[in-house]
């Protein structure tokens, strides 16, 4: 942080680096298992829930360890697992296939992506809470 | 090979974009309690533009190329999954359920709302 509060030129360097890699990483996920229109979209599914367990547990650990370098945190929480997940893609997936008439999948992507994302971002919560505890017991 | 850098840098500045909404709500001054309002604005900024997006590639027969540079690059880097659920799980953790499940269905229903805003303003 620099002054006025506003984060300084090493954060929106890491945000920028890490966005490269998350969207570009999000991209050939999307080129090597491509999603059928009428499919509930496993690919994007699993970088969400993926993404949200990374992003709960390490938002844990910096919570336990406020003194983390602020560029670090920002390259890896808001650019990396930021760009890395989308949210514009769900909605749009349950958009379009609800005027296709794919009432099963997108009702099944739009359950799946609650209980798995939000399971997910849960179980990284009491990871990285077990993580910066033991880290703690041993310090 | 050039779809895949233009989606890189695209993806960056939806990124650059959200920490720059991140970073003003977080030091705009008020005595207001803490709610993802950032993460709300960017899902229902990026929701808009991918409906957009994919009505002009539609209409203007547009290369499908560009909606990817769009769709995957700008709207995927604006938005984000992984803050929403974390944000959810942390007000869960600070027993505050009500602003919780206020996160969970207003990012989905103005989401949605917002793409089909997107895609009814492309024609």
């Amino acid at each position: 942080m620099t002054r006025r509060g506003l984060p300084g030129w090493r954060a929106w360097a890491a945000v920028a680096a890490g966005a490269l890699l998350g969207t570009e990483l999000r991209y050939a996920a999307g080129q090597l298992f491509p999603e059928p229109a009428g499919a509930v979209p496993w690919t994007t599914l699993v970088i969400n829930v993926v993404g949200s367990f990374a992003l709960a547990t390490l938002t844990t650990i910096w919570i336990a360890r406020p003194r983390t370098a602020f560029w670090l945190r920002a390259g890896l929480g808001p650019g990396l697992l930021g760009s890395f997940t989308t949210f514009s893609a769900l909605v749009i997936s349950i958009d379009q296939q609800f005027r296709a008439g794919f009432h099963a999948a997108w009702l099944a992507y739009l359950g799946l992506s609650l209980v798995l994302g939000l399971g997910a971002a849960a179980a990284g919560w009491k990871t990285g809470n077990a993580i910066a505890d033991r880290r703690g017991n041993a310090a | 090979m050039m779809t895949a850098l233009l989606v890189g840098i695209f993806g960056v500045a939806g990124a650059l974009l959200r920490f720059a909404v991140d970073s003003w709500f977080a030091h705009r001054p008020g005595p207001h309690p803490h709610w993802p309002w950032a993460t709300l604005t960017v899902n229902l900024a990026g929701s808009f533009i991918i409906g957009l997006s994919i009505g002009l590639t539609g209409r203007l027969d547009l290369d499908p190329d560009w909606h990817a540079v769009i769709a995957t690059g700008l709207a995927g880097g604006l938005t984000t999954f992984s803050s929403w659920t974390t944000a959810t799980v942390r007000l869960v953790s600070e027993g505050r359920y009500r602003a919780a499940a206020l996160n969970v269905a207003v990012n989905l229903l103005a989401g949605l709302a917002a793409a089909a805003l997107g895609l009814a303003l492309a024609g």
